[in-house]
């Protein structure tokens, strides 16, 4: 099986003390990797298997984490397109669901997160109710009444 | 076709009118709703060129070859002309990034409120003003690359409870505020929402949560991802980032300068 590689082409990153942030260009979706999975993500070298990410883990925290807590994280980034190529996380028969109740449990570790919010697809869609007309009220955004273009704005 | 070039924030534009009139009115749109920043220029390079005619009673507008459609009148070109020619300047920005926000100074520090339209932002801001906060914008908070707040002061704009299609302009000098004229240091960073019930319950973001929850609200962050990125880390790591639901902003307005005042001074 291939060791997973870490994704570098096409995105902004942004590291902040606990965080990492990650713009995808081609997708343009904003990622917030929490400190767990941020680690793992570094550690997706191509030279280190999921053994080797669970070992410099606890070096590195002094905490015991096992392969389902590495797994969870490299299937969540693999889920955004952060590696480069997928990867299909071996949970060992149980359900991401179950793996999380069970790390969560266990560990004192947080678990892995990547949130993910997708960039407005353009500028009018940024908190804009202009209009010319009724069609432009259809795909206004969030918080502009959708029903007609009167005097340039829409309205109810 | 009759020629007006101009620069703002650094984005170079050439608008393009059928005649003298349409043409002046453009520009008169245009100053206003840049507040003035706006810089003539002969022959600017690579500008975004905006076409303006008249049609059967109607006028026409072409924003980079976008077809916007007519306007039926020029009330309504105005209006749309004047949120264009805006959003055009922010999202091509050279140096600067528009959060689409509510902002006021308060003691020296910016509060942004960032949402979305009909959202609420100018009560709150007028709330806040109010209480002695000075007005920075009810609309954009510009933000330099070191993550500095600049003020956007665009008379405010009011929308009736009982009818939201009235809307009408608070003009600044009939407020009792002071507009920064330097740049304001990032203070916090607020996502509120009214609900009638709501209950006032900050709960703090962290930095990384911060940026996510404010790229929806950034004009240019397709246009200039790099520089948007590094601006709002810098932006989310220099102030505080809270969330709550709120109730009435005559009530929330006081909350929020509470938590600024906890937990900033």
């Amino acid at each position: 099986m291939e060791n997973p590689v870490a994704r570098k082409n096409g995105l902004v990153i942004q590291e902040t003390p606990d965080e990492v942030l990650v713009y995808d260009l081609d997708t343009n979706k904003a990622h917030c990797l929490n400190e767990t999975s941020a680690f793992v993500w570094k550690s997706c070298t191509g030279g280190n298997s999921v053994a080797d990410i669970v070992r410099e883990f606890e070096s590195t925290t002094g905490k015991t984490v096992n392969d389902d807590l590495v797994w969870l994280a490299i299937d969540q980034l693999s889920d955004n397109g952060l590696l480069e190529s997928g990867m299909t996380a071996r949970f060992a028969g149980q359900s991401r669901r179950e793996v999380i109740k069970k790390i969560g449990l266990a560990s004192m570790i947080a678990l892995p997160v990547v949130a993910s919010l997708v960039a407005p697809p353009n500028a009018l869609a940024v908190g804009s109710c202009a209009c010319l007309n009724n069609a432009a009220c259809t795909t206004a955004p969030v918080g502009c009444p959708m029903t007609t273009c009167t005097g340039g704005t829409c309205t109810a | 076709m009759k020629t007006f070039s101009f620069e703002s924030y650094g984005v170079p534009v050439s608008i393009l009118a059928s005649n003298d009139d349409l043409l002046q009115m453009t520009i008169d749109i245009a100053r206003k709703s840049l507040l003035g920043n706006l810089r003539t220029v002969v022959e600017p390079e690579a500008a975004h060129i905006i076409r303006v005619g008249r049609e059967d009673g109607s006028i026409t507008l072409d924003f980079d070859g976008e077809d916007c459609g007519k306007a039926d009148s020029d009330y309504a070109f105005a209006n749309y002309f004047d949120t264009r020619i805006r959003l055009l300047i922010a999202e091509f920005a050279v140096d600067r990034v528009f959060i689409h926000a509510g902002v006021v100074s308060w003691r020296g520090r910016a509060i942004l409120l960032p949402g979305e339209s009909h959202a609420g932002k100018s009560t709150l801001v007028t709330e806040l003003i109010k209480r002695g906060a000075d007005y920075m914008s009810d609309e954009y908070a510009v933000v330099d690359a070191e993550a500095s707040v600049h003020a956007y002061p665009r008379p405010i704009s009011m929308r009736s409870t009982s009818l939201p299609t009235t809307t009408w302009k608070v003009p600044l000098d009939g407020l009792n505020t002071n507009v920064p004229e330097r740049a304001v240091e990032p203070g916090l960073i607020l996502f509120t929402r009214y609900q009638s019930d709501g209950v006032w319950a900050p709960k703090m973001l962290t930095t990384g949560k911060g940026v996510l929850q404010l790229v929806p609200h950034t004009v240019s962050i397709r246009v200039h991802p790099n520089f948007t990125m590094s601006v709002l880390s810098k932006l989310a790591s220099r102030g505080i980032i809270a969330e709550s639901l709120r109730g009435e902003a005559e009530n929330a307005s006081q909350m929020i300068i509470d938590l600024v005042d906890k937990t900033i001074f």
